[in-house]
């Protein structure tokens, strides 16, 4: 891959976030590029050395959205807690969700002294134009092993911030899901029919979603997303044990 | 599964490993990467999300300086908060390595 096709992949996965954002973060890589080329190292050395552009992108991205749901809630619970050390694997990928997880909530809490937060529910936004980014509906955040059954949904798009234990089920229609799962969160949506899921799992969380066009999951961690539908496109992003569940072929 | 549990592993332990680095000195992006690339064999693309991490956390700072050859430099500095959050990890660390030392074995 060539130094523009990454750089465009790159831009491509960070679409959405805000412009500055995006601005730095792709100057970051074009910096390395140069460097890499002072260096003498090849294009072609250097990409392959970076890892893959979507992948990096979906990371970046992930880390904006704990940041965005960090801001409202206490940090979450550390994995372990949930975790039942099965034996010695058990206990080794506990102990490295500890380090690899645990520690992101330790640093959280270092910058967040309130010790609850109710869950806060956004009014409905009016219908987004299709052209507009996911932000623009409905946003719900759930934290702090609350219990929430969002009941019967019928709009464009919604997103969701599932933090710290909490539970949430809903049903109903939507254009778009967007599904944030940070802890130990549980999510059942899957009576909730959407054409466009997203979903991202950090940490030990797990969620059933229903999207018939597209679904596009990221799992960090041991989580574990079940898909109710097979998607005409899915994508998926696993680091860790986590995994996605599809259904049994028909 | 093996594969990956080592990988987090490796993102555990990267944040530990930039701690470290940037607490000897001060760093650029291109410079930890390819220290650490090198050492734990980490994809050097995700360093960048995690220095985004720790810059926002604000364990890091990040100032420009001119470089010899092409544009300025971000270079990252170490907050307090970097530092009391690298004494933390270390203690992590060890417990981590103690408790697998008992599981494994004192040879490991």
């Amino acid at each position: 891959m060539s130094r523009a096709l990454f750089m465009a992949k790159l831009k491509e996965g960070l679409a959405g976030l805000p412009q500055p954002e995006i601005d730095e973060i792709v100057s970051d890589y074009e910096h390395h590029f140069a460097e890499a080329a002072a260096a003498g190292q090849s294009e072609d050395d250097v990409v392959a050395r970076l890892g893959d552009p979507a992948r990096l992108a979906g990371e970046l991205r992930g880390e904006r959205e704990q940041q965005v749901a960090a801001a409202d809630e206490p940090a979450p619970p550390a994995p372990s807690s949930g975790a039942r050390a099965n034996g010695r694997l058990g206990l080794l990928l506990a102990l490295a969700a500890v380090i690899g997880v645990g520690m992101a909530a330790y640093h959280l809490a270092g910058h967040d002294g309130r010790s609850s937060s109710p869950a806060l529910i956004a009014p409905p936004a009016p219908p987004a134009p299709p052209a507009a980014p996911p932000a623009s509906g409905a946003r719900i955040v759930i934290s702090g092993g609350q219990v929430l059954d969002l009941g019967a949904i019928s709009q464009e798009r919604i997103e969701i911030l599932l933090d710290g234990g909490g539970r949430a089920t809903a049903k109903g229609r939507v254009a778009e899901l967007t599904l944030h799962i940070d802890g130990s969160g549980s999510a059942d949506f899957g009576a909730l029919q959407a054409d466009i899921v997203h979903v991202d799992v950090s940490g030990t969380g797990n969620a059933e979603v229903s999207g018939t066009q597209l679904v596009d999951v990221t799992i960090l961690g041991s989580g574990t997303v079940r898909l109710k539908d097979r998607p005409k496109t899915l994508r998926q992003s696993v680091t860790g044990s986590g995994q996605v569940i599809l259904p049994a072929k028909p | 599964m093996a594969d990956s549990t080592h990988i987090q592993l490796k993102k555990g332990i990267l944040e530990l490993c930039v701690l470290t680095l940037l607490a000897e000195k001060d760093s650029y992006g291109y410079q930890i990467t390819s220290r650490l690339s090198d050492a734990i064999g980490m994809a050097e693309g995700t360093v960048y999300p995690l220095l985004r991490k720790m810059q926002k956390d604000e364990l890091v700072d990040t100032y420009l300086t001119d470089s010899d050859s092409g544009p300025p430099r971000r270079y990252f500095k170490l907050t307090k908060a970097g530092q009391r959050a690298l004494a933390a990890k270390r203690a992590e660390w060890k417990a981590f390595k103690a408790a697998l030392a008992d599981i494994l074995g004192d040879d490991e």
